[in-house]
């Protein structure tokens, strides 16, 4: 019933209702009319037959005649009578064999079939009278045959046959069966047309309605149907209009909910992944295809392929096993810390979000670590002031040639005391400038520099150290002149402290329209790529126990750091510089001009 | 049937790719040690490497069972016999991270000996590849998994450079017996790293290898090729 057409199944009932209308009632119509036309035509037969028995017994007998002649006579009557009544009259002797027959020459009646066997023959033999319906071979047509048994006086006993046809009868029922075929044909050919015309009817907004459904279906709501035919049909047609505009009010409202959702994912610095029940992931965040570096994306993979961490895939497993949420702190690629958070999906999967911790750990690492620096480094010398304050307490200590030396070292710890706290609260000063923002001037650099070398004459003559300074006589920067002086002084003094005796610094400077960016180069063991982040923080120290012992407090660098970027330039360094295989290059750069 | 064994495989993929982290965490631990002369470090990769032959041994038994009642074809069979040669690769490298451990283990309770260069870069080198190694399994990237073999070559040369800078050290260093048998001491620790490191770039090689045999079915071993292709 799926791949017929409405149309046809339309016509196809109507057909059927009119055939079984049609056809049952004219079915049986023509049974009762062709059984009562027999009827009627057996009774004429009948009726014929008791004439022309009627006839015979009135005929002069053809008894006491030879009996061939009489035979012949009764025949040539017979033949009389037939053509008079136009039927044919077959007379049958008692044995079977025809005696005389109207339609037959005599001469040939002796070569005719035994008519023992005919129906008729057997029933009138039995009966007296009978009847039969039949295809005459002999004269191509049906013909009723009526018998009946003759026994007079005057003819020859046997049987008397006529035999008329049946054309009037089998016309008449022709005729009544032409006519029904014909009001059929002319019905059906009506109803076919009636059919096509309702289907039309019908079929015209029921394919409405299926093009505005796909329309629909395909996502475009904007159609509207508008149907007029039957109530039903408009109000079917209003309610896919209403249908059509909710879909699209909530498709609409769903489409600007996902882009808002959409919109907050991806402005997030946070990593978003969604993860399946199968605990592959089903969506990112861009954050997260930064974090995890996924070319060209992390779907459909696992965490473990996607982070290599044992850690994440280990919770998204636990996760995805039933636990409600997991907060983890997570290390990946050696540098970044994140705080991974991961909370189950009731309907299976899990949202798993990257929080970036590393600024925070890398914040509270450098605090801890200026606590104990800022402890270790004033207690040192602190110890050693109270131990040997403590021995000249005694007093016959104070009267010995030694006190004369423990007090010295009482100073010189106190000054290194005094250098730290000194140093300490240049920092501070430095930082607060910083947030102030210090007017700036134009200063000649090489000038600085020149003053900041000569404090560092005394040091570099000890070891031996020559300046390579390949500085312009004048060269003029915006910045301040005593913080200047104490960057090239700090800066000079590390490079001493680390270079082997009887090697050489180089100091020089590249100009640029805007910028001067200055270079102080070293011969010394250089610092490891690893420290190199770090050794501006204060109290950092590459090799703990030689710079102590070297009499730095710890703060030069970080003093050079806060003191230039103060002048709104910037520092950085270089180990080992570029083409050398040690040694160390600290650059930084100030403005020429005021910002 | 078809389903669980994908699940076995995919199963068999994650603890390679379990062990792949740890025994990568392991070495980055083991030279970071070694640089920061960091013992809780050192100490924790010698700790750490017995989760690792356990996963070995995990592996070792996934695989027999796949091999046993699955009888796998094709790239299947190619990944689960690839899976038992990395493992084993990998369980060299950890050994490996082990022994630089411990070597750090002692240089750490020694004054260190002059700051090296080569041996940053070798480690960087070492570390490159064993990472490319790692992420051309992971992405299934045959021409990344046969780049491995051009850094071979210059993580060997960063090797050399290491041996000869410390040769010369000992030969130079002063002849007060004992401050000289420290020396040779530290500097033979060193070597033995930078050994290991060299050693865990050739292994590292290796993993490329068996990826290139799992993903194109050739077999790169052996064979000279040529990258300027």
């Amino acid at each position: 019933m799926k791949s017929i057409r409405f149309r046809t199944q339309l016509m196809l009932s109507f057909w059927i209702v009119v055939i079984m209308a049609l056809c049952i009632p004219a079915f049986y119509i023509y049974q009762t009319l062709e059984k009562d036309i027999y009827k009627e035509a057996n009774a004429h037969a009948f009726t014929q037959l008791d004439f022309i028995h009627w006839l015979l017994k009135e005929k002069p007998d053809f008894v006491k005649n030879q009996a061939p002649a009489r035979f012949e006579r009764l025949d040539q009557w017979c033949k009389k009578v037939g053509k008079q009544l136009n039927y044919r009259i077959t007379v049958v002797a008692a044995g079977g064999r025809v005696i005389a027959d109207s339609d037959v020459a005599y001469d040939k009646i002796k070569s005719m079939d035994n008519h023992a066997g005919r129906e008729e023959i057997i029933s009138a033999r039995k009966y007296g009278k009978a009847s039969s319906i039949r295809y005459s071979i002999t004269l191509e047509r049906k013909l009723i045959y009526a018998a009946k048994n003759i026994n007079l006086a005057n003819a020859p006993s046997g049987v008397l046959r006529v035999a008329i046809p049946l054309s009037t009868v089998e016309s008449r029922l022709g005729y009544f069966s032409r006519q029904f075929w014909g009001i059929l044909l002319v019905i059906f050919i009506i109803s076919t047309l009636l059919s096509l015309f309702l289907a039309r009817r019908l079929e015209k907004p029921i394919l409405d309605i299926i093009e505005a459904a796909t329309t629909i279906g395909e996502g475009n709501y904007e159609k509207q149907l508008d149907i007029e035919t039957g109530v039903e049909f408009s109000q079917l047609s209003a309610g896919i209009n209403e249908m059509s505009t909710k879909i699209q009010q909530t498709v609409q409202q769903i489409i600007e909910q996902k882009q808002e959702l959409e919109a907050v994912l991806e402005g997030m610095v946070e990593g978003v992944m969604l993860l399946d029940k199968h605990g592959k992931i089903k969506a990112t965040n861009e954050a997260l295809t930064w974090i995890a570096k996924c070319v060209p994306s992390c779907v459909g993979r696992r965490p473990m392929e996607v982070f290599l961490n044992p850690e994440i895939a280990e919770a998204c497993n636990q996760i995805l096993k039933g636990k409600d949420a997991i907060k983890q702190k997570v290390e990946i690629d050696n540098k970044t810390i994140y705080e991974v958070n991961l909370v189950k999906i009731p309907e299976g999967g899990a949202v798993v979000v990257f929080h970036d911790i590393s600024e925070l750990v890398r914040l509270e690492k450098v605090r801890q670590d200026f606590v104990a620096n800022v402890s270790h480094e004033l207690r040192t010398p602190l110890t050693s002031i109270k131990g040997y304050a403590e021995t000249l307490q005694d007093k016959k200590f104070r009267a010995s040639d030694q006190s004369e030396t423990f007090v010295k070292t009482i100073v010189k710890n106190a000054d290194q005391m005094s250098n730290i706290v000194n140093d300490l609260l240049e920092l501070t000063k430095l930082q607060q400038q910083q947030r102030e923002m210090t007017r700036l001037s134009a200063i000649d650099a090489a000038a600085c520099f020149s003053s900041a070398w000569e404090t560092c004459i005394p040091m570099s003559n000890e070891k031996k150290i020559s300046i390579d300074n390949r500085l312009p006589e004048a060269l003029p920067v915006m910045g301040d002149k005593n913080s200047l002086i104490q960057v090239f002084c700090n800066l000079l003094d590390n490079a001493i402290a680390h270079s082997p005796p009887d090697t050489a610094i180089s100091v020089s400077a590249e100009t640029t329209t805007e910028a001067v960016t200055f270079k102080i180069i070293d011969e010394g063991s250089g610092i490891p790529q690893q420290h190199q982040g770090r050794i501006f923080e204060r109290f950092y120290r590459v090799d703990k126990e030689r710079s102590r012992a070297s009499g730095g407090t710890g703060l030069g660098l970080s003093i050079c750091k806060n003191a230039v970027t103060g002048m709104g330039g910037k520092l950085w360094v270089k180990s080992p510089p570029d083409g050398q295989s040690k040694g160390s290059a600290f650059y930084f750069s100030l403005n020429r001009m005021a910002s | 049937m078809e389903r669980h064994f994908i699940k076995e495989l995919d199963d068999l993929k994650m603890t390679l790719l379990n062990m792949a982290a740890l025994t990568r965490r392991a070495f980055e631990k083991a030279t970071q040690a070694y640089l920061n002369r960091d013992e809780a470090l050192a100490r924790s990769v010698v700790e750490g490497d017995r989760e690792i032959n356990n996963l070995e041994l995990k592996i070792d038994q996934i695989v027999l069972k796949l091999l046993a009642l699955e009888q796998p074809m094709a790239r299947d069979l190619r990944f689960i016999l690839g899976a038992t040669k990395i493992s084993k690769e990998l369980e060299r490298i950890a050994d490996q991270a082990v022994n630089i451990a411990e070597r750090s283990l002692f240089l750490c309770q020694h004054p260190p000996l002059d700051h090296l260069p080569a041996m940053d870069q070798l480690i960087e080198v070492a570390d490159a590849m064993l990472d490319a190694a790692i992420t051309s399994f992971v992405e299934e990237n045959t021409q990344k998994a046969i780049r491995i073999r051009q850094m071979d070559d210059i993580a060997d040369k960063y090797t050399l450079e290491v041996l000869q800078t410390l040769i010369d050290k000992m030969v130079k260093s002063t002849p007060g017996a004992e401050k000289r048998i420290l020396n040779t001491r530290r500097a033979v620790q060193t070597i033995i790293i930078s050994r290991c490191l060299e050693r865990v770039g050739d292994l590292a090689t290796n993993i490329g290898e068996h990826v290139a045999f799992i993903v194109e079915a050739i077999n790169i071993k052996h064979q000279k090729i040529d990258f300027d292709e």
